[in-house]
């Protein structure tokens, strides 16, 4: 069988592309590793999708506190080197992200906004025995897998659903409420634990609202609202729907409390909503921006001058996540990551967002939920707090 | 299932389909002549919205809504949004006039990443939930305890005069004779003496340009534009353009207004989650019954 | 032109059904086609990177969707916008059953199947009487409402999916390793393309390529044009959803977002980049669609922007894809008097009775028939 030219001319192309495909994709493997004098910390975060706003946030953060450490000194004497990798909230550039990075050398990863985009990412962190320091994803199905290696430095559904309950029900007291979520892992657990905790309470809890992350439009569901004489309204989704529900809702004349969970808690909400975003609520996890201290406004202040942007939500996540890994590296003495794996699962201290310290699954202990209520555009402490 | 919220769900599946609609048109106009689904028509319609900002904003002084601006900012935007739909086709669709469909479609996606990444990476706009700079007043009237404002009633009266504007050319003008003559036959249009490529551009502008004006009606509703807000609307509007008959103005502003409700009601009936599902079902419902959509033409087929 | 016996004869206007040229080129490839199976073979151990072989194996998961697709658009020219759909009902059937009611894997390729099958019978047998554009829309349409349901239904896992997918095991064999999945993966495609190959060949396929050439044509000759887009359509649906129900075990957990009209829009972009209706250009498109946003890397958050630019530029250049069922277009000079066999898609609509039909050289090597009205 005689075999043509163009057939071979093709395989020849083909193997050509094959080839250099492949050696772009293994670039950098070797020489990006970590040297001797530096800690490489791989991050893998939402660059390009919805929810690359949210990324931006985490990977700011997270400079921003290795920055401060480095300027202190690294840790152990190692300056921190970030690696950034997309993976657009997506499960499949997730695993590419995260097999990337661990190609790359990285010592540790610390990032994950998408619960989804982190589930297929675990075992390619656990498979490298490094420490796979999730900021922001939250979702129970990550702590329950059985890793070793996982941490969460978003505290589950559970306690916002608890401090959002107790808000309805001990401080608002109103007689029915509507719950509404984007669809999202994270919204849904808020929604269905803060459901939960409300059955059999004076507080009457109509069908939870799915609504599509990409809705912009809420009249459908204002009408809903109307009909329902619902007394309050909970979002638990992210800050860009809950401006558009805010503006619409107030527009129509309806003006029930408003509360939302801490992913709308960011300067967008405040800003895109404008006057309406005054008088609204968020259940929030402590973030000491919101106290005032001198830890809170060096962190607003040193934010501010380097990104000339408020801080959102996941920048406090992102900081402690950083802060977390360098303790348990000191307090390991050494950066390798088994050492640092078991020192993190005994590690405890103050950050921005209250105590951080772990659960043997990994999970996140000691964070404290407030209210905070939205003043002349500004963040700040509600006057009432429901009862601890 | 609140059977009490229809009536106002059908008024507010109206407004919204007054946006659909204005796209609908654009979208369905580009298909009848080069039978191109156009996917990134919904682009258009999202750098509209970027390029609107910017120029609101560098005219702006602190939140005041000045109408005057607004008004040349729009009509700007327009011509922009136009503009750029006739570099797309200069550029990427009329070198390919000959390929086949499916090649334009993908070549439509390919022009699709790069407008949304272009602005992803265009520094100042980003991937930023941005504030629209200025804020429509709410002051309006109530319709049975539903509040409706002047705004709103403003939009809705423009999109209808911009639609019937282009109804009127492509059905009533010499010009709008030319471009169904040119949707209908292309060659025989060049046969006869119509200059084809600039009928086809023309109807790209107009179609970019509507997509400009619901980019900047829809911006200053919602105030909130996303470099991501394109491929929503732009899926939407394609049904739209298929329910009411793709290739016919009359059609697209039917599909879009039909859209609208059938998301609304849909919402209020059975929840937001189960809305799009309703609407599609619709759609493969009315598909079924009357193949080409609901004013479209039935085309025969000849042998 | 010979007939071979029982061949339907068709009209001069319209395409041969029989023997395409592709057949003639693939034999003279076979050795090529042996020496890249032994290449993809060996890749892995080659080349040492687990992130390397997970974008490969993601490659042949869309080299099979590809496939699948390709009886679809490819051969029966029918353009199908929603077959994540099909890969959807795949994978989440294996993972409900798995993970809920505990069978093994391979048990639950059947039930996919089935259901694959059912809802290709559903959306397909009131649908494809349509235009095709408007075949477009349903198809769009139907795969939304499937990301729609599986998105909202607490029994599918909502929007967090299903997670926790055993683990595939054949005979005494577990695969847990990305390796192990890809060479899977890797099987699968090889029978896909054999799937593919012989399809084209027998009555079928002819069947379907007749129909693309000239639907009413296809009809007068006695092929029941209905029926036979319903295979296409169920024969895709089997394709896809084999590709889904092996996806849950590779990726552990399986969410709504890996199932929309994003993932429709890749496989159509793999045909279309590497040429419809070959089975090559299915290969070298799903290579090029997943490599090359990885490749990108290194432009962080622009490497869709320079990923669309080169689709532009790849569909303005080379409209037909990179390897087309008319070849590479390597060889010089021209083929004369075929005729336009080439798909429904790449001519121009056709308009009128009255028909001339011109040759008339193009970029590529053999001449594509235009008609010009009178």
């Amino acid at each position: 069988m005689k075999i043509s030219p163009a057939a071979y001319r093709t395989g020849a192309a083909t193997l050509l592309m094959m080839a250099t495909c492949t050696g772009q994709m293994l670039s950098g493997t070797a020489s990006a590793g970590a040297s001797s004098s530096t800690y490489l910390v791989g991050v893998s975060e939402p660059m390009t999708g919805a929810e690359a706003q949210a990324g931006t946030e985490i990977w700011d953060g997270e400079v921003l506190a290795a920055n401060a450490i480095n300027a202190a000194g690294g840790v152990l004497g190692h300056k921190i080197v970030l690696k950034e990798e997309d993976d657009a909230c997506d499960p499949q550039t997730s695993e590419n992200a995260a097999n990337k990075l661990v190609s790359l050398g990285v010592q540790a990863m610390v990032g994950g906004y998408c619960s989804s985009a982190a589930q297929p990412a675990e075992p390619i962190y656990a498979r490298a025995g490094i420490p796979n320091i999730q900021v922001a994803a939250n979702s129970s199905t990550l702590t329950e897998a059985g890793y070793h290696d996982v941490f969460l430095i978003d505290p589950g559904g559970g306690l916002q659903a608890e401090e959002a309950a107790g808000f309805f029900t001990k401080v608002l007291k109103v007689k029915s409420l509507l719950i509404a979520d984007d669809q999202s892992t994270y919204a849904v657990n808020v929604a269905q634990l803060t459901q939960k905790d409300l059955a059999g309470s004076s507080v009457k809890v109509f069908a939870i609202e799915a609504v599509p992350d990409t809705d912009q439009d809420f009249s459908a569901l204002i009408n809903t609202i109307r009909a329902d004489k619902a007394g309050a309204v909970y979002w638990t989704g992210y800050f860009a729907q809950a401006a558009e529900f805010v503006r619409q809702l107030r527009t129509d004349g309806l003006e029930m409390p408003f509360v939302t969970a801490d992913g709308s808690v960011d300067p967008t909400f405040v800003k895109d909503a404008g006057a309406d975003s005054n008088g609204t609520y968020a259940t929030i996890a402590v973030l000491t921006g919101f106290l005032t201290g001198t830890q809170a406004n060096a962190f607003d202040k040193s934010y501010k001058a380097q990104f000339h942007s408020q801080p959102g939500p996941y920048s406090a996540y992102g900081y402690d996540g950083m802060y977390a890994l360098a303790d348990a590296a000191k307090a390991a003495g050494s950066l390798s990551p088994g050492k640092v794996i078991a020192a993190l699962h005994k590690l405890k201290f103050h950050g921005l967002t209250g105590e951080v310290s772990f659960a043997p699954d990994g999970s996140r202990l000691g964070a404290h939920f407030v209210v905070l209520e939205v003043k002349n555009g500004q963040y700040e402490l509600a006057p009432v707090q429901p009862p601890a | 299932m609140a059977w009490g919220v229809v009536i106002p769900d059908v008024v507010a599946g109206l407004f919204l389909g007054a946006f659909f609609a204005l796209v609908a048109v654009g979208y369905s106009m580009v298909y009848g002549i080069l039978r191109l689904i156009n996917f990134a028509h919904g682009d258009f319609y999202m750098v509209a919205a970027f390029v609107s900002y910017s120029l609101l904003a560098m005219v702006t002084v602190g939140t005041h809504l000045n109408w005057g601006n607004v008004i040349w900012v729009g009509l700007v935007t327009m011509v922009a949004a136009g503009a750029l739909a006739v570099c797309v086709e200069r550029l990427v669709y009329r070198p390919m006039r000959r390929a086949a469909v499916l090649s334009l479609m993908i070549a439509a996606l390919g022009v699709s990443q790069v407008l949304e990444n272009g602005v992803l990476n265009t520094p100042g706009w980003g991937s930023n939930y941005l504030a629209y700079p200025v804020t429509p007043p709410s002051n309006g009237f109530n319709v049975a305890s539903v509040h409706y404002t002047w705004t709103q009633l403003a939009i809705v009266i423009a999109a209808a005069v911009l639609i019937f504007a282009v109804y009127w050319i492509v059905n009533h003008t010499m010009l709008g004779t030319a471009m169904r003559a040119v949707a209908q036959d292309r060659v025989a249009a060049t046969l006869m003496g119509i200059k084809t490529d600039r009928v086809i551009s023309l109807v790209f502008f107009i179609g970019g340009a509507l997509a400009g004006a619901a980019a900047v009606m829809a911006s200053l509703y919602y105030g909130q534009i996303n470099y991501l807000m394109g491929f929503s609307i732009g899926l939407q509007a394609f049904t739209a353009a298929v329910l009411g008959g793709i290739g016919n103005v009359a059609g697209a502003a039917l599909g879009g207004l039909l859209l609208g409700v059938l998301e609304s009601v849909g919402t209020g009936l059975f929840g937001s989650q189960w809305a799009l599902l309703f609407a599609f079902g619709a759609l493969v419902l009315t598909l079924w019954l009357r193949p080409t959509g609901l004013l479209g033409e039935r085309v025969g087929n000849r042998v | 032109m010979p007939l071979a016996p029982g061949e339907p004869i068709v009209p001069s206007s319209a395409a041969p059904p029989f023997q395409p040229p592709a057949h003639r080129r693939l034999h003279p490839g076979a050795p090529v086609a042996a020496a890249a199976l032994i290449v993809a073979v060996v890749f892995p151990s080659v080349v040492q990177s687990n992130y390397v072989t997970s974008v490969g194996m993601q490659a042949e998961i869309l080299m099979c969707l590809a496939l699948g697709l390709n009886f679809v658009v490819g051969y029966a020219g029918m353009l199908d916008l929603g077959f994540a759909a099909f890969f959807a009902i795949g994978a989440y059937t294996t993972g409900l059953l798995s993970v809920d009611a505990h069978w093994p894997v391979l048990a639950t390729l059947p039930p996919a199947v089935l259901a694959a099958l059912i809802g290709a019978v559903f959306i397909g047998f009131p649908t494809l009487r349509l235009r095709s554009d408007y075949l477009a829309v349903i198809t769009l349409g139907f795969g939304e409402i499937i990301q729609n349901v599986v998105n909202n239904l607490s029994q599918t896992g909502g929007p967090e999916g299903v997670y926790g997918i055993p683990a595939l095991s054949l005979g005494g064999f577990t695969i847990t390793t990305t390796t192990g999945y890809y060479e899977v993966f890797l099987v699968l495609t090889v029978l896909f393309v054999a799937a593919n190959y012989r399809v084209r060949r027998s009555r079928l396929g002819r069947a379907w390529l007749s129909i693309r050439e000239d639907e009413d044509t296809a009809q007068a000759m006695g092929i029941k044009v209905r029926r036979y887009k319903l295979y296409a359509y169920m024969a895709g649906s089997v394709l896809g959803s084999l590709t889904g129900s092996l996806y849950g075990p590779a990726l552990i957990a399986i969410a709504p977002p890996s199932f929309g009209f994003n993932e429709s829009l890749l496989v159509v972009m793999a045909v279309a980049i590497g040429g419809m209706g070959s089975i090559w250009g299915a290969l070298l498109g799903a290579g090029v669609v997943v490599a090359f946003p990885e490749v990108f890397r290194q432009f962080a958050a622009a490497r869709l922007l320079v990923f669309g630019l080169l689709l532009v530029v790849l569909m303005v250049l080379r409209p037909k894809g990179v390897w087309p069922e008319t070849g590479l277009g390597l060889r010089r000079g021209r083929r004369c008097g075929r005729g336009s066999w080439a798909s429904g898609w790449l001519r121009p609509r056709r308009r009128g009775p009255d028909q001339l039909v011109e040759v008339e050289p193009t970029e590529g090597d053999v001449p594509v028939g235009e008609e010009v009205e009178l």
